[in-house]
């Protein structure tokens, strides 16, 4: 299992412990807020320091299905109302605000349970976005943590040549549709079939010792990082010194992520409280290890 | 609810709303002598649909943008058609009404009770057909400037 590195800021009043504790009173069926995303915390536990929780989705389009080596694959028969499910499991330290965060290609992203808990500590304090509340002021940013040798290079860059981003805009999808979003909804989110990404690129003009600006690259490398899964690809080009040859940094390979072997459990998941101790785990030992700097 | 769902019966649901404060605050009112009212609703009416099977000349013509056509393959371009159906029939049902209206003589209604029944009838379907139009109506608008603005 991928683990990755996250930094959570809380924008709002409440703690990420309190907005959590809220969900998790309610039933199951009131744990969804609206939004572009149809997640859910399914699980939550809280101790003196870590928070661990877990969000689940519905999985959209082709499921699986069972086999064995002498039988070919069968259908899995679900009862109505009822859906694949993908969850992905966070650990927070309540106290640094970093988290680790499961990596599973099918479940929720971070940018979801970001939007999920913005709309939840909107719910908490009975606000909408139709108020005119600033959707800026409350929730928590996720912003993606780089390891320590990708900061230092990034650090070590004096002149910037080029920013290249590329971010994954599906727009609306046969998700919202699944979901019985409004029509007048969509349209806000429709982006051209066979859209997926926009790429922007930042680039110093031709002479060789032209830059663009620190300031102006070091706001853009913070946004980048609030944009968290939405990144696909973020590219700092860029040189130590005038003499230097250029050196490419990527935002995304250079992101703090470890991986770990979990035993497969029954229905051929890894159980919660695997990913959970793994997490933790993780989270100790890069915490141990002076890979996530307290501050700053 | 999901906003689908209220978008689809968001209209009706104004109109049954409009209709219990008209009857149950505003005691049913209604002009002595309506005949100016219909004759204006009457040709409020043309003009709401006429527009309304333009605006399915308007969606046609914009049907190879890469908007409508994304609209198309999430499976909500019918959807849009049935909101321009519904609403076109209910501004002709809304016609018929009014123009019924000017075959009753407001003049001399009564004393039967069935009469005056009928005609207090009469009035609420007036209104909730007016407003269940108009709210169709602005629906569809809603959504075709969406679309033109995106094409």
């Amino acid at each position: 299992m991928k683990i990755k590195a996250y930094r959570i800021h809380q924008l709002g009043a409440r703690p990420l412990a309190e907005v959590a504790g809220w969900i998790a009173e309610r039933p199951l069926p009131g744990r969804q807020f609206g939004g572009r995303f149809d997640i859910r915390l399914e699980d939550i536990r809280v101790g003196e320091r870590i928070l661990w929780l877990d969000f689940a989705h519905r999985r959209v389009g082709h499921g699986p299905g069972r086999m064995a080596p002498d039988q070919p694959i069968r259908d899995i028969d679900l009862a109505d109302g009822e859906h694949f499910g993908e969850d992905t499991a966070v650990v927070v330290d309540m106290q640094t605000g970093y988290a680790a965060v499961q990596y599973n290609h099918h479940g929720p992203k971070v940018t979801a349970i970001e939007e999920y808990l913005r709309l939840a500590d909107m719910a908490v304090a009975g606000a909408r976005v139709a108020d005119g509340i600033n959707p800026d002021r409350v929730g928590f940013t996720w912003g993606t943590h780089l390891n320590p040798d990708g900061y230092d290079r990034l650090r070590d860059l004096g002149i910037y040549r080029e920013v290249s981003v590329q971010i994954n805009v599906p727009g609306a999808t046969q998700h919202d549709f699944i979901h019985g979003r409004a029509l007048g909804q969509i349209i806000d989110h429709v982006v051209p079939e066979g859209t997926e990404t926009v790429t922007l690129s930042f680039k110093a003009a031709a002479p060789r010792n032209s830059a663009l600006g620190d300031q102006g690259v070091e706001g853009l490398l913070t946004d980048i990082r609030r944009l968290g899964d939405s990144v696909q690809k973020a590219v700092v080009k860029g040189r130590v010194g005038p003499r230097e040859p250029i050196e490419e940094i990527d935002l995304i390979e250079e992101q703090l992520s470890r991986d770990v072997a979990l035993r497969i459990a029954r229905g051929e998941r890894y159980a919660r409280e695997d990913r959970w101790e793994a997490l933790r785990t993780t989270l100790q030992l890069w915490t141990e290890t002076d890979q996530l700097p307290v501050g700053g | 609810m999901t906003s689908g769902l209220r978008e689809r019966i968001g209209p009706y649901v104004i109109g049954a709303a409009v209709v219990i404060i008209w009857w149950v605050f505003l005691d049913g009112a209604f002009p002595t002598d309506p005949a100016g009212l219909l004759g204006a609703s009457g040709t409020f009416a043309s003009v709401l649909v006429g527009f309304l099977a333009t605006a399915k000349a308007i969606i046609m013509s914009i049907s190879s943008s890469p908007t409508y056509k994304k609209i198309q393959s999430l499976g909500y371009s019918d959807q849009l058609m049935d909101y321009i159906k519904s609403a076109i029939y209910v501004g002709l049902f809304f016609l018929v009404v009014v123009t019924l209206g000017f075959f009753i003589d407001w003049k001399s209604i009564g004393p039967d009770a069935w009469e005056i029944r009928g005609v207090q009838a009469y009035r609420a379907l007036w209104v909730v057909t007016a407003v269940i139009g108009l709210a169709l109506y602005v629906r569809v608008i809603r959504i075709i400037f969406k679309v033109l603005k995106k094409a």
